[in-house]
């Protein structure tokens, strides 16, 4: 057995271990090793650079190889013909006959300006009207091939849209010097009857001034809005970016640290019997109590949640329950939830951390048994603040477990959850040897404790004491045999020293003890992924891949009673 | 409402003899027709300057520049906003005054290619914008290519023969509105003028835009892609064969040029054209035995350029050599009559760049066609192959050295398996891997490329292992003491993995221990190497459908640790 390669339940580095590097899933695999072996091998690839790419791609299309732009830009309607005397009279007429070659770039332009339905004659009254200028200006511009794609449509479909109001926009520097003048003088007559108008309004009442304030905004405000906008929608663009990726990096740094992140929301049953009942929370303390299925009180704390979602105690029985019932997850998010109303809470701190333990999130443990440190014994911990954002798992560890040892060692007797809450820090390090001490000399306080037997036993089984962590199992199932986690740690030591049949047992046993009376097994019953894991490996030890091969969520568990006893 | 008054001078002007009779007077002239006609809205007006452009015979204007004009005119109708004039009315007025034409004159044929030159294009818009509501514009212009069009060009082509300018004119124009389903009567015409032209400017160097080819230069690439159609419809064998081998002097002829120089860059707009010109027209003929000789030197000689305009990404040369080799690996004769003919062009100088070019062209040529090829004999690999690429498994360029690998891969990798081949693939197996593991340390071969090669070799050690029992044993044993004897943690677990690679070949009895010996190697690594190789092994054993390594994943490394 080798535990060396244990990545926890940690999601991520499990991911990392078995999924990410599978070869399946990308793209070079050993199925077909010769092929793609020159690409594979080769170090330096001879690519063809972009620029290449572009004169190949261009070469490799029918595109035509000369540009014809030029051609046809504006007519030539001077010095053309050997005489012509109607076209050169009105061309002297226009005052531009006889023109040179440097010339024509000029006139191509008015040319263009008159082409829609505009002569020279028609001049200022017609120069004045802002509109048809704008749609002139946008008939030439369209009149040029590669310029013209976006405009067609608009164009046969008559919609006005923000392209024709941007040429509106670009043309407005364009005025001749007369629109300017004209414009100028407009501007500063309404400039100054507004200047008038805001000198009035000064001498209105506070709650004028708040409207008037408001109307100078409105002014500005179609002008200002578009600018403000675009720059605040690239501005959120570019921030998305940063934002997602940042947020990306300090996720996977904080998972590959140990650190919890995002806890998914809790997941109920959607099949609850204890539903709308005003009693669940009492219901479920009493299951718990008697020994009942852990699923089973599990539905009744979860009633009791739903009912009142405030409701701390239950939702800190519900999280317990859900530890115990090796269903780390959905305890996990009961137990946030619980310290979300009761951040001080000590038995939620406690047990919150033991599970961040079990799934790999050391930082955010060692974290939260600071927090019960500090609410349990504020008087003893008198040591600086620990700066847990700036800090690495090492130190953290660390400073965390001298802090517990100052209080274990400051208080008159033993104190069993301090001695659980060290345990657990010396387990996170692996220190199984001084784990085992701190569990056993909790249980010399209090020796019914079931929850300590099955960590003792946990603490056992990972240092390769598999015999004396079956006791220590039994101990425990022999205090609550509903205790599906130990039954869970009891298959795992069994199969360490190839017990398979026995290990097989327990998980079903163990499966069993997740099914809920009334309420059938493919519906709301979630089993246990772990559990359902490793009964898979106990068949495949046993080599039995016809047991292998029913093992699924939501399996009918009597199709095995007649082989095992459960 | 537009210049009626100027279109009607216009129309007067063209259809009288006021034009002055300039370059330039005739130039202002087409200009403004290509301005007008496809602005104006009046469509009696239209009529009228289409035909007075369409007769418009000018004096000084070559045919280039009518047909530029054209192309220009629909250019213009199909890119400007004009809604009133559907660009399926313009159309038909040309297809009207078509109707109308008894004969057409050589300008008249070149506007119509002009016009017709369009038609992809218009494709196009008309599949992005539908700016023909009709949706027939585009048919109405094939048809105005393949009812009025051809047929005139065919007749120009008869009747033209021995004028020989007019010749590659009419082939130049219809390159213009060439589509690979085309039927061409004269199509030996068109291929011997068009290659004609490419190869003048093979020869003629960087004088592209110049002389009576200037705007054939301008349009290689549809000179080309019209020949490369026309080489795969000629069935004149000899006549494409003659080609092919005055194709393949002149590329001997430049690449001999070019030899003296030796180091010059070889991505000039000109060495490009010449590429992609023999690129193309080498593709249009089919790899029969008869011309695989030609096409393999030419590429040969060629290969100067590629090496600097690049291989990977150029899918038309890849199509190429692979279709080409695919047909020389078929015969042996062939494979060694290139090859002999391809070292004898040779100077091993590998300082010259063309000499450098050649040696890369000829290991690849080795490396496509020897994994299919029937290898003869034993000897032909000691005498023929092996002095080739021998020296180059240690060069120290690494392009060289990086293909020579390949080649001897696939040596390895060969499906001949005669007595005495197998025996020579077993008297150098293990040595050469030995060699790779060996430039590996010296940093000659990167780990990625040293599990290549062990990857890419695997099923030939199965297969050898049928002749020599050892071998399996021998190669993963000689692999496990390299890992315990090296010191180097990077080659280390580069060997581990080599090592796993090697379980695909162990029998079951053995596997069990080698996956546990990997698993000891794999500890005594740091963390990360340590996770590297647990990952590799999952990887075999997720790949590899074997009971056994899959039970011993789940005994021996899936973590069974209890939760507290």
């Amino acid at each position: 057995m080798s535990a060396d390669c244990s990545v926890g339940s940690n999601p991520l580095a499990q991911l990392n271990k078995h999924a990410q590097q599978n070869p399946a899933l990308r793209q070079v695999g050993y199925q077909n090793p010769a092929s793609n072996v020159a690409q594979n091998f080769k170090t330096h690839v001879n690519e063809v650079s972009n620029a290449n790419r572009f004169q190949m791609d261009q070469f490799m299309n029918r595109s035509p190889g000369f540009s014809d732009g030029q051609l046809g830009m504006a007519p030539v309607p001077s010095a053309i013909l050997s005489h012509g005397p109607r076209f050169g009279l009105k061309k002297q007429d226009s005052g531009s006959s006889n023109m040179s070659a440097g010339d024509t770039a000029q006139h191509s332009r008015s040319w263009g300006n008159e082409f829609n339905s505009r002569s020279p004659q028609q001049g200022l009254a017609s120069r004045v009207n802002n509109v048809e200028r704008i749609s002139n200006t946008n008939s030439m511009s369209s009149y040029r091939p590669g310029m013209s794609r976006i405009g067609r449509p608009m164009m046969h479909t008559g919609i006005s849209s923000l392209h024709n109001y941007s040429h509106m926009s670009q043309q407005t520097p364009q005025m001749s010097s007369d629109d300017g003048v004209l414009a100028d003088k407009q501007w500063n007559e309404q400039f100054e009857a507004l200047e008038k108008a805001v000198a009035e309004n000064l001498t209105m009442e506070d709650n004028k001034e708040e409207t008037k304030e408001e109307i100078v905004v409105e002014d500005g405000y179609q002008a200002d809005f578009q600018e403000v906008w675009d720059k605040l929608q690239a501005e959120t663009a570019d921030n998305n970016l940063e934002t997602s990726d940042s947020q990306w990096e300090k996720d996977y740094a904080r998972y590959m640290t140990g650190k919890a992140t995002h806890i998914p929301p809790y997941r109920f049953d959607n099949d609850n019997q204890y539903m709308h009942n005003p009693n669940a929370y009492e219901i479920g303390c009493i299951l718990m109590e008697n020994g009942a299925k852990l699923s089973e009180a599990a539905l009744a704390f979860e009633a009791a949640v739903q009912e009142d979602p405030a409701h701390v105690d239950a939702w800190l029985k519900l999280g317990l329950v859900q530890t115990q019932n090796e269903k780390e997850m959905n305890g996990i998010s009961a137990l946030e939830q619980c310290l979300s109303l009761d951040p001080t809470n000590q038995q939620a701190l406690m047990t919150i951390s033991i599970s961040y333990i079990n799934e790999g999130y050391d930082l955010t443990a060692f974290s939260m048994l600071n927090r019960w440190l500090d609410s349990k014994y504020p008087e003893l911990t008198r040591s600086p603040t620990i700066d847990e954002a700036n800090i690495d798992r090492f130190n953290l560890s660390k400073q965390v477990i001298t802090k517990y040892l100052q209080v274990a060692n400051a208080l008159p007797q033993v104190d069993p959850e301090v001695q659980l809450g060290l345990g657990t820090l010396f387990y996170a390090n692996e220190e199984f040897g001084k784990t085992i001490d701190c569990f056993r000399t909790a249980l010399e306080v209090n020796p019914n404790d079931e929850l300590m037997w099955n960590r003792l036993g946990a603490s056992l089984a990972n240092s390769n004491r598999s015999e004396e962590a079956i006791q220590a199992y039994h101990k425990a199932l022999a205090l609550k045999p509903s205790f599906v986690r130990a039954r869970y740690n009891l298959a795992i030591s069994s199969m360490n020293i190839g017990c398979y049949k026995e290990a097989a047992e327990s998980l079903l046993s163990a499966l069993s003890m997740h099914e809920v009376e009334n309420v059938p097994i493919t519906g709301s019953v979630v089993q246990s992924n772990n559990i359902l894991e490793t009964l898979k490996r106990s068949f495949v030890a046993m080599d039995r891949r016809d047991l292998l091969e029913k093992v699924m969520p939501g399996m009918d568990l009597q199709q095995f009673r007649n082989e095992f006893n459960f | 409402m537009i210049e009626t008054e100027s279109i009607n001078h216009l129309i007067t002007a063209l259809n009288g003899s006021s034009v002055i009779s300039s370059t330039v007077g005739e130039s202002q002239v087409l200009n403004n027709i290509v301005y007008y006609l496809p602005r104006i809205r009046d469509y009696q007006l239209l009529a009228q300057l289409i035909h007075a452009s369409f007769h418009w015979k000018p004096q000084k204007l070559t045919i280039w520049q009518v047909f530029e004009a054209s192309s220009a005119v629909m250019k213009w109708k199909l890119e400007i906003s004009e809604p009133r004039l559907s660009i399926h009315k313009f159309v038909s007025l040309w297809k009207q005054e078509l109707e109308s034409c008894s004969a057409l004159n050589i300008f008249q044929l070149a506007t119509l290619a002009g016009l017709i030159s369009c038609r992809q294009q218009l494709e196009v818009l008309q599949e992005q914008l539908f700016i023909d509501d009709s949706g027939t514009a585009s048919e109405e212009l094939k048809d105005i290519k393949f009812r009025h069009f051809m047929p005139y060009w065919n007749q120009y082509m008869n009747i033209s023969k021995g004028d020989h300018r007019l010749i590659d004119d009419l082939c130049i124009l219809y390159s213009m509105v060439h589509m690979q389903s085309d039927y061409v009567a004269s199509n030996e015409l068109l291929f011997q003028s068009l290659f004609n032209i490419l190869m003048t400017y093979i020869n003629n160097g960087d004088t592209e835009y110049h002389g009576p080819n200037a705007f054939a230069y301008k349009h290689l690439n549809l000179i080309c892609q019209t020949c490369e159609h026309s080489i795969s419809n000629t069935h004149n064998r000899r006549l494409l064969r003659s080609k092919l081998e005055e194709l393949c002097r002149i590329m001997g002829a430049l690449s001999d040029k070019e030899t003296l120089t030796g180091r010059k860059k070889y991505t000039d707009k000109y060495y490009i054209n010449i590429l992609f010109i023999v690129v193309i027209l080498l593709s249009g003929y089919k790899p029969s035995a008869e011309v695989v000789h030609e096409i393999t030197m030419t590429l040969f000689y060629t290969s100067f350029i590629l090496q600097d305009f690049g291989l990977d990404g150029f899918t038309k040369y890849q199509e190429l050599i692979y279709s080409v080799c695919g047909r020389i690996c078929q015969d042996f004769d062939i494979f060694d009559q290139i090859l002999k003919e391809m070292i004898s062009k040779m100077q091993f100088n590998m300082d010259n760049k063309i000499y450098h070019s050649k040696l890369m062209f000829i290991l690849e040529y080795l490396q496509l066609n020897l994994a299919e090829l029937k290898i003869p004999d034993a000897c032909y690999l000691e005498e023929r192959i092996e002095p080739l690429v021998r020296p180059y498994l240690d060069s120290s360029d690494v392009k060289l050295r990086e293909s020579a690998h390949l080649v001897w891969l696939e040596v390895f990798n060969n499906e001949t398996w005669k007595a005495d081949v197998t025996n020579f693939k077993l008297k150098r197996l293990r040595l050469y891997l030995h060699d790779c593991f060996r430039q590996c340390s010296a940093s000659l071969m990167t780990e990625k490329q040293l599990i290549v090669i062990w990857k890419s070799i695997l099923p030939t050690i199965r297969y050898l292992s049928n002749y020599d029992n050892d071998l399996i044993r021998d190669l993963i044993h000689s692999t496990y003491i390299r890992i315990i004897n090296t010191e180097n943690l990077q080659m280390k677990s580069t060997s581990i993995q080599c090592l796993i690679e090697q379980f695909h070949n162990v029998p079951d009895e053995y596997l069990w221990d080698w996956l546990d010996a990997c698993n000891e190697l794999a500890r005594t690594l740091p963390p990360l190497m340590k996770e590297h190789i647990i990952t590799k092994l999952w990887e075999y054993i997720s790949h590899s459908h074997n009971e056994l390594a899959i039970r011993w994943w789940y005994d021996r490394i899936v973590p069974n640790l209890s939760r507290i």
